[in-house]
């Protein structure tokens, strides 16, 4: 009767053991398909992470692992494809998946997180999250990179590249044409060649600049109440106009003194270079500016 | 340079003709001629006020219109045109009392979070909530500054400046 009942007791662990596994244990997803070289892909992934590579195939692949009852969909046709988590069907809680998606390299991914971070190899595209860090490098023919509390990296060779974000730090490297961004409280830096228009602002986290402007391109700067930095080469051909509303200017580039604005309040500095070159507008309310020489 | 007062701006809107030291400033003067376009812009826009009015949040237009084409709620007037002038009317005279750049009070930033929240997760409105604290306090600032120095042409871009990136910045969120 002891053995009944110890077999019975064992095979009832067994059982359970089995049932529970599927609704406890992680799932594989792989999917993939043949698609046109500029296909249009649409990926949601509110948490865990997104890892997008470029590769020199007309397919997509999608790799994952995430739990079992992870709502995985995955559908379109060769010119779009759209895949990610339904969020209707994971009632109120966010599984993390962690995804890697091959795409072929002149496609165009818009991809949308929560916390998931975003990391980008080559690939073209916008980007958003609430409160994930984002990552993009490699050659890319446009980017578009929106965080409310993530931090933003960026390191790409790009024509058009567009970054907006709040609380995080946003930092930017590399060749880039045309390039707007901003942030709320995070520090904003960029180290740029090659551009011909470029448009960095802040409300109160601290922005450096050290972007190298086309002779005839221009570059603004632009804070509320934190401290801004622009970083000018010893050969760089400039025309510079700062102002601080409230704010001091400090001239580190060289020996010219800025001057006390309207009032006694704030500070300008006014110079060019002989020959003059890339028109640079600084603004700050209440934020120091300080001119340097870089390197 | 001086430039120049609000009332010979209001006549210069006007077309009316200024003196001639004053004409001049104005022809060279950007700042003067942004603000004198500004003033035909915002009359023009008065003018073609619609007889369909907000109830609430009018100083916010592009937020709340996309917060409510998710929501298909729609208030419409539908009386007399001689009521919906008369609407319109009052929201005139309203903005021009406080100013087409009055910085949200704490109870529209509230009611704008309020809205987010029902379209967006409770993550976003929090983000929001940090951001948008950060906007206030600043417009809040400059508009103190703009109260002390009425003529100063760029603090009131600024001001501007600032209410569009806010408006940017709601945008994003809604769309989260």
């Amino acid at each position: 009767m002891r053995r009944l009942t110890r077999s019975f007791i064992l095979a009832f662990t067994a059982l359970t053991a089995v049932s529970l596994a599927p609704s406890v244990g992680a799932t594989q997803i792989r999917r993939g398909m043949a698609v046109d070289s500029n296909v249009v892909v649409k990926i949601w992934n509110p948490s865990g992470s997104l890892k997008l590579v470029a590769w020199d195939r007309d397919s997509l692949h999608v790799e994952g692992t995430g739990p079992k009852w992870a709502p995985f969909f995955f559908g379109g046709g060769r010119s779009g494809v759209k895949f990610g988590i339904e969020e209707e069907k994971t009632k109120g809680e966010l599984p993390r998946v962690a995804l890697v998606v091959y795409v072929p390299r002149a496609s165009r991914v818009s991809a949308k997180t929560v916390d998931a971070t975003i990391e980008a190899e080559g690939v073209s595209g916008y980007y958003t999250t609430v409160s994930g860090d984002i990552r993009v490098t490699g050659a890319l023919r446009e980017l578009q990179v929106e965080s409310l509390r993530g931090a933003s990296e960026v390191e790409v060779r790009a024509p058009w590249v567009r970054i907006m974000g709040g609380e995080g730090d946003a930092t930017i490297r590399g060749s880039i044409e045309d390039l707007a961004a901003s942030t709320v409280a995070g520090r904003l830096t960029a180290d740029v060649t090659g551009a011909a228009r470029a448009r960095l602002e802040t409300m109160t986290g601290a922005l450096t600049s050290h972007v190298a402007v086309q002779a005839n391109g221009s570059l603004e700067l632009d804070s509320h109440a934190g401290t801004v930095e622009l970083v000018l080469d010893p050969n760089a051909r400039v025309d510079v106009d700062a102002t601080s509303v409230a704010g001091k200017i400090d001239n580190q580039f060289d020996k010219r003194r800025p001057l006390p604005g309207r009032g006694g309040k704030g500070m300008s500095f006014a110079f060019a270079t002989d020959p003059a070159g890339a028109r640079v507008v600084v603004r700050t309310y209440k934020g120091t500016i300080v001119v340097k020489r870089g390197a | 340079m001086t430039h120049l007062t609000d009332e010979l701006l209001d006549r210069a809107a006007d077309g009316d003709t200024l003196a001639e030291a004053d004409a001049e400033h104005l022809r060279a003067c950007a700042d003067c001629q942004a603000n004198v376009e500004r003033l035909r812009a915002l009359r023009g826009r008065l003018a073609s006020l619609p007889q369909t009015v907000p109830t609430e949040g009018d100083l916010w237009p592009k937020v709340h219109g996309a917060i409510r084409a998710r929501r298909r709620r729609r208030l419409v007037f539908t009386s007399s045109v001689a009521l919906a002038l008369a609407a319109a009317l009052l929201i005139a005279v309203v903005r021009i009392g406080n100013g087409p750049d009055a910085v949200p009070s704490g109870v529209e930033t509230s009611a704008e979070l309020a809205e987010l929240k029902a379209v967006v997760p409770p993550v976003v409105v929090e983000a929001m909530a940090a951001n948008l604290t950060i906007y206030d306090a600043a417009l809040r600032e400059l508009e103190a500054f703009a109260a002390s120095e009425r003529d100063n042409s760029d603090v009131q871009q600024r001001i501007e400046e600032l209410r569009r990136k806010r408006a940017a910045l709601l945008r994003l969120a809604s769309n989260s």
